[in-house]
Parts: C-alpha cells; structure tokens; sequence
C-alpha cells in the first residue's frame, strides 16, 4: 500500500509516551528522530515508513563490493535487523571498492561479515546487526533467509543466485538481483506472485557458466556504488509499501560509453521450474555432494574444498605449525605451505586452496594436510 | 536494400566488433539480421551462440524492448530504428 506521511502520524510520532521512563525514552525518541530525519522528511517515507524500516528484516548475501554498500544504506536507513552472509575474508584486493573495509581488516584476515558488523555498529548502534560467516548451500539457504521481508543480492555468481531465486519464491520474499562488472550492471526486483523470476531471465540450463567476473575482467567501484545503490532505493520502496513506485524491467547500465537500457523483464515461463512449477530445483536435488565438490573459484587462483566436517582450528593450527608458518583468529586459519600454496580453513569445514586453480593438485594438498 | 537498424553490444565484447559498441546493420527480417550479425562479426557468434546454435544461457538479445527468446517467430520485418541489443546478464558482485 502506498503510504504518504501525514500530519497526524508525524505529531503521533511525536508524542511522548506516560511512564516512568519516559524522560529516557524521551531522549531515545528525539535521538531517532534525529539520525532519520532527513529520510522522514522525504514524504514518500515520512514517519510511518521509518517505522516500517525500523520494523523490517532484511538479509543481504554476499557482502563483497555490492554488498557493503548495500547493507551500509540499509544500516543507515534504520533498517530494524540485518542479517549479513559471506563465506570470505578480507583481501588487499577487495579495497578498491568494498567500501566497508579497512586496511586493518586485511592485517588481521576479518571475516567479511565480521569487519562489516563493526562498522555499520559504529555507523547505527540502534539496530540488530547479525553476521553470519557461510557458505550459502542448499542445506542452509532457507534458514538463513527464512521471516525476512526481502533479500538483497550481493552474490558474485548465478548459482547462488539461482539458489536464492527458489528460495525466496518458494518462502514469498521480495528477492532483489544486482551484478556489476568491468563498467557493466543490471538489476532486477522479482516478487513472487508479482513478476516472473530471475531464472526466467537467465534460462534454465547448466548453472556453471556465468559470464565474465570481476575476478577475471576487473571492475571500477562507481559502478558498484551504482547498481547496489538501486537495489537498495527498491529494497526500501518495499519495507515503505510503496509498490506502485517499483521498479518494472530489467535495468542495464553501462558508465564508461553511457549506456542504459530498461527492458521488459521476461513473462513468467509456463514451465520454469521456479516461480511456475514450484519445484524449486536447487533446493529439491537433494545433492548436498554438490555443495562440498571441489570448485575453483574463477580467476582467484583458489579451489574451495569441504565444509561437511568441522573443522577444530586450534587442533589444526597444532598440527600445522610443524610444517607451515599458521596465523590464526577466532574465524579461520591460515597456512603457508613448504609448496608455495595457502590454505584456509574455516570452522565450517571448508577450506581455500590458494595459489592454484588445478583441482587435483588443491585435492592432493588437501590431503596432505587435512586428511580426508 | 534491406531496413537500417541500430546494434549495441557489451563495451567487453567490442573487441569482437571492431572496436565498435553501437554499429549499423541493413536486413529485412529480425532473422536476417542475425545472420548478418554473426556473419559480419564471426568473432562474435562464439560468445552468443554454443555449439548446438542456442542463444548462450547468459547472453539476452532484445529486439527493441522483447528478448528474442520470447518471441513465437524471427521472421519479422524489420522496420527504420529498430534496435537489436546484445546484453550479458551481469554476474560480478
């Protein structure tokens, strides 16, 4: 529904509730008001919007360089509780745009979600901040997104997004695609029961093949701020209702020759799988293996291995500092080999296999340190 | 003479077009218009089309404002200022 602020709500904002705490949350209240007041000011928001905000749940996955900026404008919009996804640390070469990190951050190899969590808890220390270091799998997608109002796509790859797309239609939660790379970006809101969905647009074929990365064609960050920032201004015309503001089509930029398109988003494919069938196939293959086959990720010169085991990292570090220079924190482990190569290991059970992108070699020195 | 139309194609995949993002093609039918395209740029059919002939899963050809994927036929006349657009669906994050 779409809201717009009135004098009413705002004077009923206003009014300080009777009770014995009232001078304290007196100064609460004029402390919101504050920090929200220019976004309350903006009538399409107004009062009664930011306490939708305030009251919204939303999880980002992927909190690389459109993630952070995503969930930076949602922190500071007041969003009520975010919930903040990556399997990854920070790296030197994430700086030049993953705008929530520091170069302390990569000193002390921060989990991504971790370093988020301590700054946006600076930027807004009045909303639930919660940090999930993960690899998003079939086995744990629907907890991690089930009761939230929407979900925001800071993924770098279709098959997490495609894992997303079944999850968010199968639970009717508002699922907010954004991809940038080189000068390049699209975004797309999909709803279920509203529009069709992000398989629809990409087909249903093999998930393995995803186009350029920005691991393999590099990116400049003005487009990042960009896409994420569009995805964001939807994400909050949905926590507001104000649904006939919403994006309609398939929104294509490109900020180095000028470029931008806004083209039909596909009709809903009678036989997808998705948003037609409800088969949900990334959920209902029941092919847990898949998640836990080696895979190399493009262009990083890394294999990931694992995560169906926990992993004990100090026992680790034990065992591997006989062999290895091991830096440790309470989040991964990382080790030098005698070979030249780098793994990292994480409580999850999954492993990076740094300096190579040859599975079988990762798998042999996997082996050779983990044990299988 | 065929129709005169508008094609852009990704900024990354220019290399393929002579450098050119945005270029004109003379056809009569969308059909016509993709074979030209391909035929003038062979360089470029590799990165739209596997090796059975589909449209690549992330590769998105509108005509005007339709992903030709949609279309029931391509067989249609083309008319002045018709743009055919080549996108790739976008996966960095």
């Amino acid at each position: 529904m779409e809201q717009s602020p009135s004098p009413s709500m705002r004077s009923e904002s206003e009014t300080e509730p009777g009770s014995n705490n009232a001078g304290e949350r007196g100064d609460e209240r004029t402390g919101q008001r504050e920090r929200y007041s220019r976004q309350m000011l903006f009538p399409p928001i107004g009062a009664s919007g930011q306490q939708k905000i305030a009251a919204a749940i939303v999880v980002v996955v992927g909190m690389g360089a459109l993630g952070t900026v995503i969930a930076n404008h949602m922190a500071r919009a007041g969003v009520g509780k975010l919930r903040i996804v990556d399997r990854d640390y920070v790296e030197r070469s994430n700086l030049q745009r993953q705008m929530l990190y520091d170069e302390e951050d990569v000193q002390h190899l921060r989990p991504k979600v971790v370093a988020a969590e301590r700054k946006l808890s600076r930027i807004n220390s009045d909303i639930a901040i919660e940090p999930v270091v993960s690899h998003v799998t079939a086995d744990n997608a629907e907890a991690l997104i089930a009761g939230a109002d929407l979900v925001l796509d800071g993924t770098d790859n279709f098959q997490t997004r495609l894992l997303l797309n079944d999850v968010c239609f199968k639970l009717g939660i508002p699922f907010i695609y954004g991809g940038a790379v080189s000068s390049n970006g699209m975004t797309a809101v999909f709803i279920p029961g509203q529009t069709s969905c992000l398989r629809c647009l990409l087909g249903s074929g093999d998930t393995g093949s995803g186009g350029d990365t920005c691991d393999t064609v590099g990116v400049i960050s003005p487009i990042i701020d960009i896409i994420a920032s569009l995805q964001a201004v939807e994400a909050l015309k949905l926590m507001v209702g104000a649904t006939s503001a919403t994006r309609q089509g398939l929104l294509s930029l490109e900020i180095w020759q000028h470029q931008m398109m806004n083209l039909k988003l596909p009709p809903q494919r009678a036989n997808c799988p998705t948003c037609s069938l409800k088969q949900y196939p990334t959920l209902s293959q029941g092919d847990n293996e898949a998640d836990h086959r080696p895979v190399t990720l493009c262009g990083r010169e890394t294999v990931q291995i694992g995560g169906n085991r926990a992993i004990d990292l100090k026992l680790m570090a034990d065992r591997l500092e006989r062999s290895c220079t091991v830096t440790r924190n309470p989040y991964l482990l990382k080790a030098e080999l005698p070979e030249g190569e780098r793994l990292v290991l994480f409580p999850d059970g999954r492993v990076l296999v740094q300096g190579t992108e040859d599975i079988a070699r990762a798998q042999s020195l996997y082996d050779r340190y983990i044990g299988s | 003479m065929g129709v005169r139309i508008t094609v852009t194609v990704p900024m990354l995949l220019s290399d393929c077009t002579k450098g050119r993002s945005a270029f004109e093609l003379e056809a009569d039918t969308l059909q016509g218009a993709l074979q030209l395209l391909v035929a003038e740029y062979p360089l470029l059919k590799v990165h739209l089309y596997n090796e059975h002939g589909e449209v690549r899963k992330h590769v998105l050809i509108y005509y005007n404002n339709d992903n030709i994927a949609w279309l029931d036929k391509l067989d249609i006349p083309l008319a002045a200022g018709d743009k055919l657009r080549v996108l790739q669906a976008v996966s960095g994050g």
